[in-house]
Parts: structure tokens; sequence; C-alpha cells
């Protein structure tokens, strides 16, 4: 009950605090827009609408934009000691980690919510699938995404260079989650749903369990001085 | 809640930021921890309240080593360090609402508006903290520490930015915290005006107790004295290094000569 009511807490001081500074949903809403104009204008005419290139554009930006929102997790923490604070709080040191992590799960959430349909729009495709399907394959891969990059956030929080360096590291770590989200966007959209990429939808589950699952176990030792 | 320090040593990179530090606080006693830039006193109060892990030694409360208690200890502590732990973005009530319901307290806006009120701060409750002058943001800080009414008080340099007036109030605060049986660390470069707070003086250089003495023995300018022949031993340019400006007029002040004034320590 504890942890809940922490992990409560935080979640209410980072959209308190994203209200006021726009960090980690706006900007990144923003990107992944201008990603999108970018994307539309290199690409030569005719291109946009042929298989895969929605699904290659969508997760580029996604994730680019992403990384700008998911790098602040921890490091504003760092700023006057904010982190210690955080520790101090009479609850398992990995309610942080969870807070952290479900808070920049909502945050990716709501910016895929605002630019997902640009992206539809712009590219001239329908769902091709349930909307739940969707929000299925789309929360799972955000899930994954947030887990990865909260925990490498704390991480690089420590790091003096930490910041420049998230992400470099950050990246390689989401390479299996981007293929999962490649191959069960693709499903969806000539398929209607992931049965043909269930393999991609195993692994996604899998790494969600994985990703969520250690950093919720070791974090206390992650934020150890 | 009585804490004891058992050979407490840190050492990073080879360097020794505590050095088998060994002391006791009663419930209800104060401890004044003073000395030069890098004597380890942040590092002390941060080891208390197991921010930092030890190399050697043990922390423990009531008896029970602090890694056995678990995150219930942390109920127990408030907390100040050089850092406000504050949300610059966030509003005053913003911030203490924050903490109150992080330590899980019933009614936390009733005991938030209670404390606004007790630290002067009901006019700018609304303002982002980051907005506050440097001595409304201390009270601030001070009143996240103190706001679950905590067994044990860890405050580096407290008195930092306070006016006299509002230096004043901490030190009836701290009293009174005292009285109901809090114990009460205090770290102060301006260890002065702490001085009549505390029931026990400890002088840290480099990372070692050299000096743990009962305050109320001790005049302030006798403690003066002493302290400044701790960093400015004769002949020490190291040590001489080490004493800050704040501490060289602390002691000056105190009528303690500085060096080339004559009649050294």
């Amino acid at each position: 009950m504890s942890v809940l009511r922490a992990v409560a807490a935080i979640i209410w001081k980072d959209l308190r605090l994203e209200w006021r500074t726009g960090e980690a949903i706006l900007t990144p809403a923003l990107l992944a827009l201008l990603l999108l104009l970018v994307i539309v204008f290199a690409l030569p005419p005719g291109v946009a609408r042929q298989e895969g290139v929605l699904t290659a554009s969508l997760w580029t930006a996604l994730f680019f934009a992403g990384t700008v929102g998911l790098a602040r997790t921890f490091a504003r923490e760092r700023a006057e000691g904010r982190l210690w604070g955080l520790l101090l709080a009479p609850v398992d040191r990995s309610a942080v980690f969870l807070a952290k992590g479900l808070a920049a799960f909502l945050f990716l959430a709501v910016v895929a919510l605002v630019t997902m349909p640009a992206f539809f729009g712009v590219f001239g495709q329908s769902l091709g699938a349930p909307l739940w399907r969707w929000g299925v394959v789309v929360g799972l891969v955000l899930l994954a995404y947030a887990a990865a990059g909260t925990l490498l956030s704390a991480v690089a929080a420590q790091l003096r260079a930490g910041e420049v360096l998230y992400p470099v590291l950050l990246f390689p770590l989401l390479v299996p989650v981007i293929l999962a989200a490649v191959h069960l966007t693709d499903a969806l959209l000539t398929t209607g749903g992931w049965e043909r990429e269930g393999v991609w939808m195993h692994m996604l589950i899998l790494y969600n369990i994985l990703f969520w699952g250690v950093p919720y176990l070791i974090f206390e030792y992650v934020v150890e001085v | 809640m009585r804490i004891e320090l058992r050979s407490a040593t840190r050492r990073v990179d080879g360097r020794r930021l505590l050095d088998a530090i060994t002391l006791a606080i009663d419930p209800g006693q104060a401890l004044l921890i003073c000395g030069p830039n890098g004597a380890g006193k942040s590092t002390l109060l941060k080891a208390l309240a197991g921010l930092v892990p030890l190399t050697g030694g043990e922390v423990l409360y009531d008896g029970k080593p602090a890694s056995k208690w678990g995150p219930a200890l942390r109920r127990r502590i408030g907390a100040l360090f050089h850092e406000s732990l504050l949300y610059d973005e966030l509003s005053v009530v913003d911030n203490l609402l924050f903490a109150a319901r992080l330590f899980g307290l019933p009614q936390p806006q009733g005991r938030v508006r209670a404390m606004i009120d007790a630290a002067g701060l009901r006019l700018v409750a609304r303002e982002p903290a980051g907005r506050l002058s440097r001595g409304m943001k201390q009270r601030l800080a001070l009143a996240r520490a103190l706001l679950h009414d905590p067994d044990v008080l860890l405050l580096d340099e407290p008195f930092a930015g306070l006016d006299a007036r509002w230096a004043a109030w901490l030190a009836d605060r701290l009293a009174a915290e005292r009285r109901r049986g809090a114990s009460v660390v205090v770290v102060a470069h301006e260890w002065r005006l702490a001085w009549p707070l505390a029931d026990r003086a400890a002088v840290l250089v480099r990372g070692r107790l050299e000096r743990l003495l009962d305050a109320a023995a001790w005049d302030v300018d006798r403690f003066g004295a002493e302290y400044r022949q701790l960093l400015m031993p004769a002949g020490s340019v190291e040590a001489g290094a080490a004493l800050s400006h704040a501490e060289v007029a602390g002691a000056a002040s105190m009528g303690a000569a500085l060096p080339g004034e004559g009649g050294g320590p």
C-alpha cells in the first residue's frame, strides 16, 4: 500500500512538473511532428504511400523524439539533490523506479496519441486493424521503451556526460523493441492482426517483463553512490 | 531515537572521507558538527541518512543496525542538505504536498498549511520555489524536513540564508523538537549560531573525529580557541589552506588571533 501511495505521489509530482515545463510531452510531440515534416520533404514523390514507409517514419520519429523527454527523467532529479529527497521516502526504493517509469510511459503515450493521427493523415493510410489492437501494440512498445529509458536515465544521471551519452547507450538496448514495433505495425497494417508476427509479440512481452522486473529488483544498487 | 556510530568509515578511491568515527547521540540531544571544508561533515550526515553506504563500521538506531531497519527508519528521519531537495518549478504548496504524500501523512493539506504558516511562507504559498529569496527557500527546505515530525533531524547548515528573526525561529523550533524527544545533528560552518542548541560538539578534520566535547562544559570563546587550534596547528600550511574564510572570520570574531596577527594559539 505504501509503495502504491509513493508511486502515486511521484507520478502526481511529475505531472505537475510537466504542466509547468512541458519537457516530457510538448517538446517531444513537437519534435516528432517536425521529424514527420523532414521525412515527408526528404522522400521522393510517390514513395510516401508505399508499404513500410509509414511504419519506418512513425517509429523513427517516436523513438527519437521520446529520448528528449526520457533523458530528463532522472537528470531532473539530480538537480538540487532531489533524488536524495526521493530516496529518503519511507518506502522500498524500487517504488521510485516504478513511478518514474510509469510517468515516462504516460508522457510517451500522450506524445503518441497526439502525433500518430498526423502520420496516418500525411501518409494517407487507414488503421487497418481495430483500435484496441493498435492500443496493445503501441502500449507494449512504449512500456518497453519507458522501462529501458528510465533505467538508463537513472544510470546516465550518475555519469558526468550522462545526458550526451544517453541516446548512444539507449538505442542499442532498444534494438529488439524497435524490431518488434516495426514487424507488429506492419502486420497490423497489412493483415489487421499480429498473429503473423506472434514471435515478436512474445519477444515484446518478455522484454517488458525483463526491463520492468530486473530494474525493480536492483534499483537500490543502481542509484547507490 | 538513539543514534550510534561505530567505527563509521567511508573510503572512495583510496581517500578516507570518514575515518573510524565512533559517537552516540541520545534521544532529545543535539550534536553540533564543525570542521573545515572537505572534513566529511556532509558525508557523515548522508551516511546517517542512509544515502551513502559506509565501507566500514556501522550506524545503529535504537541499537539496531540501520541496514536492518528498512524503509521504516526513513519515516523517522528529517533531513536538510546543502542541496534544497526542492523543485524550483513547483509552488511552495506543491513542494510540501509532494513531501507529505511521499511520507504518507494523514490529512496532508492541513499539515502543509500549518507548516507554511509556521515558516512564514503564506504570502508566497503559490509562488514557484525557484522564485523565492535565499532565506525563504531555506525556510521551505526546513519546513520540508520538519513536516513529518521526525525523530531524527539531520541538518546541514540550517541557519544559512536566515536573517536574525528566522534564525531565532529555527533555534526555538529545534529546541521544541528536542523537548519532543527528537535527536538533532547540526552541521554548521557558522557554528556560533548553533552553539546554544548543542549538548555536544564534534570537530571533524579530514574525516577524523578530532574532538567530541560536552558543550555545556565549554563556553563559546574557549571552544573558539580550541577549534582554531585544531584547524591551524602551528606551522601547518596544509591545515591553513583547509581553513576557509568563513572559519577564519568566525574564529577571529571569537577572539582567537589569526596567524601573523600575534598571539597565535
